[in-house]
């Protein structure tokens, strides 16, 4: 796996208020943490970070962190990425802080190579599902990425995790789950006749009680009932 | 057109669309999306014409993920009818997005074709929408 350099401050200021200014400063807060060491917080400039998942083509990679003044160097892995649901920017990272001689889990991204047969001669659509294995292995023996040539793959195929053989890594994910298929293509279907097309635009749903079964909808029928009773009793009075 | 099968209620309060949507503000599905950037009720009128403008546009290749349903009905009074007289009758369904919200995915097409396709679907849609790709950094 690619070992990335990135520059980290420590944090001397905490909460909402500082967070945000360290934001507008074009870092993103940061917290360090792992075993053998006490939590500590920190920031790292977020156009770097972003610069180094580009090249690592990942956003969960190995990080030294370089630490001001000191010359402190600590190795670590990105753990958790905080993005804001609107604008996609970074809000908030989380680093685990790793030894080389620790085998450790971490998530690895699945890597397609090729156009399969069943896609280029069948008009198949490839469904890539699993797109992150979780291994396990020494930080040295990390792959950048498990590749997975698909070019034989026709339609119907698939490859499951167990299929893998990987050297130095055990892979924890599920070996009974897909990562990979090729489905036949989609074919649309359009409402054939005006009665179809009619019952699709009504789109009533049947009416379900408290307890799970079915209950005949309340309709018109039954307000017009009660107003009729009401009705009822006023001319009774009357009388 | 989308609806539900089953419901416990036939009507539905309005309620309220404060906040961004934490959920499902992520492409998980496919490789590009269509992300809401206001919030909004969605027809299932408006699924459907964004979903056939899609499919169009990418003929037999690509796979389109839908990640809005419309589970909430929406109730029309009769044309010129006076007030009271209780609430008026189901008329239609809506998904109650909010911003942030990934509402459409697409998968296996390349990236200027899935942005085409969903530039088509935002236009049938009643608000501001942004083209997003999987794991993509913002600065």
């Amino acid at each position: 796996m690619k070992t990335v350099n990135l520059a980290a401050y420590t944090r001397e200021l905490h909460g909402k208020g500082a967070a945000r200014r360290y934001r507008r400063e074009g870092k993103v807060p940061a917290v360090l943490y792992g075993a053998g060491i006490d939590p500590v917080s920190i920031m790292v400039p977020a156009l770097d970070f972003v610069k180094a998942a580009r090249t690592a083509e990942t956003m969960y990679m190995i990080v030294d962190l370089q630490f001001d003044g000191n010359g402190e160097t600590k190795m670590a892995l990105v753990r958790d990425v905080q993005t804001d649901p609107i604008s996609g920017k970074l809000v908030h990272l989380d680093f685990l802080h790793v030894s080389s001689d620790r085998k450790l889990k971490m998530t690895v991204p699945v890597q397609l190579n090729g156009i399969p047969e069943g896609v280029k001669t069948h008009g198949g659509i490839l469904q890539h599902i699993m797109r992150e294995l979780e291994i396990e292995a020494l930080p040295a023996d990390i792959p950048d990425s498990i590749q997975l040539n698909v070019e034989e793959l026709g339609i119907g195929d698939t490859i499951h995790v167990r299929e893998l053989e990987q050297e130095n890594i055990v892979i924890l994910s599920d070996p009974r789950r897909t990562i990979v298929s090729v489905v036949p293509p989609t074919v649309i279907k359009e409402p054939t006749t005006a009665a179809d097309a009619e019952a699709e635009a009504a789109g009533e749903a049947e009416l379900v009680g408290e307890d799970g079964e079915a209950k005949p909808a309340e309709g018109e029928g039954g307000e017009e009932k009660k107003e009729e009773g009401k009705d009822d009793k006023k001319d009774d009075k009357k009388e | 057109m989308l609806s539900p099968k089953r419901v416990k209620h036939r009507k539905q309060q309005r309620g309220r669309r404060n906040g961004k949507a934490y959920r499902g503000s992520k492409v998980d599905f496919g490789e590009f999306g269509l992300k809401a950037l206001e919030c909004a009720w969605i027809t299932n009128r408006q699924i459907e014409a964004a979903r056939v403008a899609m499919t169009r546009k990418i003929k037999r290749g690509g796979k389109v993920w839908i990640r809005i349903f419309p589970d909430k009905p929406v109730t029309v009074k009769p044309a010129e009818t006076r007030m009271g007289k209780g609430k008026g009758s189901p008329e239609y369904w809506v998904a109650v997005v909010k911003p942030g919200r990934v509402m459409f995915e697409l998968g296996g097409v390349e990236a200027s074709l899935a942005q085409e396709a969903l530039r088509l679907a935002a236009h049938k849609l009643p608000i501001k929408t942004k083209f997003v790709q999987r794991d993509a950094l913002e600065v």
